[in-house]
């Protein structure tokens, strides 16, 4: 299980994200939402080791992750939010780094790479340098790059930015998949349709802190609302959006 | 829609952007860092260009004073030349290495073309403002390079044996030799790519252009060093100008000197005539190369870069020999990718390359006796006594200077993720990369020519003592590093580019002949080997054993203290102070 317990990071005195706690069981998908800037991005590279915490602290199986970074690292997976790849690698190369680095040779390797290429419809780019890709091939490598080596958690942020229909339709599958297989999945995006789908839990951030943390359905009772976006939208909401297009309308013609 | 009332033009607009942005090229890793690079250079400039003028250098006082007391001018019209020609060559090195500098900003680039595409500009207002902008900078490049040369130079090439002792002829005609040659060099360099561009495939333009601008660097530096030596030509070598220096422009633009100051001499008013033809063809083929670009630009440059590529993955790399072990493999085929093709990476690399075959190429062609039969053993004994280590002296501080640019700072995430359970590994292929890159290849050349010449037992010694000093520079070099190459941001400028100058002519000028000279004794006296060699094994041992202390424990850096960093997203991250150094 991972735990997030009292997260918080500051920025020269700003607060981006506010004693944030939550728990992802084995076999769970947690929707992490929240607008722009409430603080999931820098919640998720927190968790992955990529920065500091100020405060709090995360644990996998009860065992703080810094306690053993490498040995937590080695078992995630993770696609983040900008498709930030060196552009003068191939997909291939690119994969078989991200296979090395993981301590993973040969045979192996090889034989999962070539699979993730083909199932991703990248194999004849695959010698292509990733600088000729577009934002969906990007980002079929990141989610290449986050499956290889069989990972136990997979941290998710906006994984299907770019992606063709069919292709978000097989990731929607696949992530409920590998839930099924007992894997630990934080899925952060601002798609709420597929939030709403495929996750068991939500937790929706606004401003750095915790707005509301339940299931969907123990949402829809508290809050009254149908569906997700308007839970979401009751939650963090600040202006109406109606206004807000009519005053950018009004702006264009300034 | 009135916002254009609110400006001065599209044309001028972009003009005005492409000319801030001149210098914000592959060079450097975000936009302003290359002032500290320019104040660098010019600092350099200043010392050197004084170092031209004889009555400042304290071994030269009084040089043309004697030459005037001479009963004929010969001599002192010798001189004169030798020394004018010096100062053009200088003038169009400067000019030429600040074109290749500003490299790819000369033609527009894709960039340029795609982030216009969705704003109402037309490529031919790109095309025209680009023109404008390169026309503008080289303008004001060469007239302000040449503002205190036309100065002093006539002042110090005055008196009874001038051509003309008028003073304002002196300025009118240096003025012009000197501007005539940095417009024709920067002018060159500028048809030179738009050639490029219109022949090369667009796929493979980057590729050619980035080695074009590396071995014309090395050319660059190589002319310069050539500096010192065609000052001091004596009279004989100024009198056989005619039969070398036909084709050789510093020549011709000395010819447009001569001419103005009323020489009548048919070679020196030939060289003048061809000076003036060689400038208008190099601004013509620009104007030209220009307007053909244009109509070829959008295939060769939009769409030419855009082609899938159906092979390129290697079985096999020489790189496997290195290491076995994933992780390691992982950085070694990093780095080598990163290093041939990110063009930064590329470019400096480059640039280094060219250095060290210019300083070479010049300290082995000071007498001639490489390639002169009856001295080519001391030639080659030379060579294989000098290169090794002054290789190492401009190969590793370079492969250094690349290593620590960024390429793609905001993908270094997949390293630092990885990074606790790769550390150790990660150090261990850098040093293992840097050996077999910088170090090991110019051994490998030499070390069989120095088995022929000095036969297996000297050579042997010679190598080791080598090998183990090129081995401490590495371990001093690279003694606080402790980043993973390609990946920590950079702040250029941080070590004034005199110190580094200095550093290099101490080095190369003493350090290097001095411990050649005892390597070669080293080599043939086996007691002195064995004086040297544990003294330089032991310090080899103890700046290795402390460069590797920490290794695996301590994180690596990704950030240098008061760069702009470039974060993963986080836009907070932009405003903390960074606290750690490269």
């Amino acid at each position: 299980m991972l735990e997030v317990r009292g997260l918080t990071k500051r920025y020269a005195g700003t607060l981006a994200v506010d004693h944030v706690s939550f728990q992802v069981s084995a076999g769970e998908i947690l929707g992490y939402v929240g607008p722009n800037g409430a603080g999931k991005s820098t919640t998720v590279k927190m968790i992955i080791g990529l920065i500091d915490p100020s405060e709090g602290m995360v644990l996998y199986n009860g065992r703080s992750v810094r306690e053993d970074l490498a040995a937590f690292q080695s078992i995630l997976g993770y696609v983040p939010e900008e498709p930030y790849l060196y552009p003068y690698l191939s997909g291939y190369e690119y994969l078989e780094l991200t296979a090395r680095l993981r301590g993973m040779a040969g045979n192996r390797a090889e034989a999962a790479i070539s699979e993730f290429l083909q199932l991703f419809g990248l194999w004849d780019d695959r010698h292509t340098p990733v600088s000729s890709y577009s934002k969906g091939m990007r980002q079929k490598i990141l989610l290449s790059a986050a499956l290889l080596g069989d990972p136990q958690i997979l941290i998710f942020d906006e994984p299907l930015s770019g992606l063709d229909v069919t292709t978000m339709l097989v990731v929607r599958e696949l992530m409920q998949g590998l839930a099924a297989q007992g894997r630990t999945i934080l899925y952060s995006s601002h798609v709420l349709e597929v939030v709403e789908k495929i996750c068991s839990r939500v937790l929706i951030l606004n401003r750095g802190r915790v707005a509301a943390h339940d299931s969907i359905q123990n949402l829809r009772e508290t809050t009254r609302q149908s569906s997700l976006e308007a839970i979401f939208g009751e939650l963090t909401r600040e202006a109406d959006p109606r206004e807000l297009a009519g005053r950018f309308l009004r702006a264009m013609t300034t | 829609m009135n916002t254009s009332r609110r400006t001065r033009g599209r044309t001028y607009e972009l003009t005005r952007h492409f000319l801030r942005h001149m210098f914000d090229s592959e060079w450097s890793a975000s936009t302003g860092q290359w002032q500290t690079a320019a104040t660098s250079l010019v600092a350099l400039l200043i010392p050197v260009a004084m170092l031209l003028v004889r009555e400042l250098d304290p071994f030269g006082q009084g040089y043309y004073r004697r030459l005037l007391a001479l009963p004929t001018p010969d001599r002192f019209r010798a001189a004169v030349l030798a020394d004018e020609i010096s100062l053009l060559v200088l003038l169009s090195v400067i000019s030429g290495v600040i074109a290749l500098f500003v490299w790819q900003s000369l033609f527009p680039s894709p960039r340029d073309f795609l982030a216009l595409a969705g704003l109402p500009v037309r490529p031919h207002q790109v095309f025209t403002a680009r023109l404008a902008a390169v026309s503008v900078f080289a303008g004001v490049l060469v007239a302000g390079m040449n503002v205190v040369p036309a100065l002093v130079a006539p002042s110090e090439f005055g008196g009874r044996w001038a051509i003309d002792p008028s003073f304002g002829a002196a300025i009118v005609a240096q003025a012009a030799a000197g501007l005539s040659a940095c417009a024709f060099v920067f002018f060159a360099l500028v048809a030179l790519q738009g050639f490029i561009l219109n022949i090369v495939p667009g796929r493979f333009y980057a590729r050619v252009s980035l080695w074009i601008q590396g071995l014309l660097a090395g050319a660059m530096l190589l002319v310069g060093l050539r500096l010192w030596a065609i000052r001091e030509w004596p009279m004989s070598t100024v009198q056989r100008i005619p039969e070398f220096g036909v084709w050789w422009p510093p020549v011709w633009f000395a010819g447009v000197r001569e001419y103005l100051l009323g020489s009548r001499d048919p070679f020196w008013s030939e060289m003048a005539t061809r000076g003036v033809q060689a400038l208008a063809a190099a601004i013509g083929s620009t104007l030209f190369l220009y307007l053909l670009s244009y109509r070829r630009y959008r295939r060769l440059m939009v769409e030419g870069s855009v082609q899938r590529q159906t092979s390129g993955a290697r079985r096999w790399s020489p790189l496997d020999l290195l290491s076995r072990e994933p992780r390691q493999r992982a950085i070694l085929h990093f780095l080598s990718a990163t290093l041939s093709r990110s063009r930064t990476q590329r470019a400096i690399w480059l640039a280094y390359l060219g250095g060290a075959a210019a300083v070479l190429i010049n300290s082995s062609i000071v007498d001639g006796a490489v390639w002169v039969s009856r001295r080519r053993q001391a030639g080659l004994d030379f060579l294989v006594l000098f290169w090794p280590l002054a290789c190492t002296v401009v190969l590793l501080p370079g492969l250094r200077h690349a290593m620590r640019v960024p390429a793609e700072l905001r993908a270094h995430w997949i390293f630092r993720i990885h990074e606790a359970a790769g550390r150790s590994a990660w150090m261990s292929a850098v040093e293992r990369f840097v050996v077999a890159y910088a170090i090991a290849p110019v051994y490998l050349v030499l070390i069989p020519l120095s088995i022929h010449l000095h036969g297996w037992m000297p050579s042997a010694r010679m190598a080791i003592l080598q090998v183990f000093l090129s081995l401490t520079f590495f371990e001093i070099l690279f003694q606080s590093w402790q980043q993973l190459p390609f990946t920590c941001s950079y702040r250029p400028g941080s070590k004034p580019l005199v110190t580094v100058v200095a550093g290099y002519g101490v080095t190369l000028g003493a350090l290097v002949p001095v411990l050649s000279i005892y390597i070669a004794a080293a080599g043939r006296s086996a007691i002195l080997f064995w004086l040297f060699f544990p003294m330089l094994f032991g310090l080899w041992f103890k700046l290795r054993a402390g460069r590797r202390e920490g290794w695996g424990e301590a994180p690596l850096l990704y950030e240098d203290p008061g760069d702009a960093v470039i974060d993963l997203g986080i836009t907070e991250m932009r405003v903390q102070p960074a606290v750690r150094s490269c």
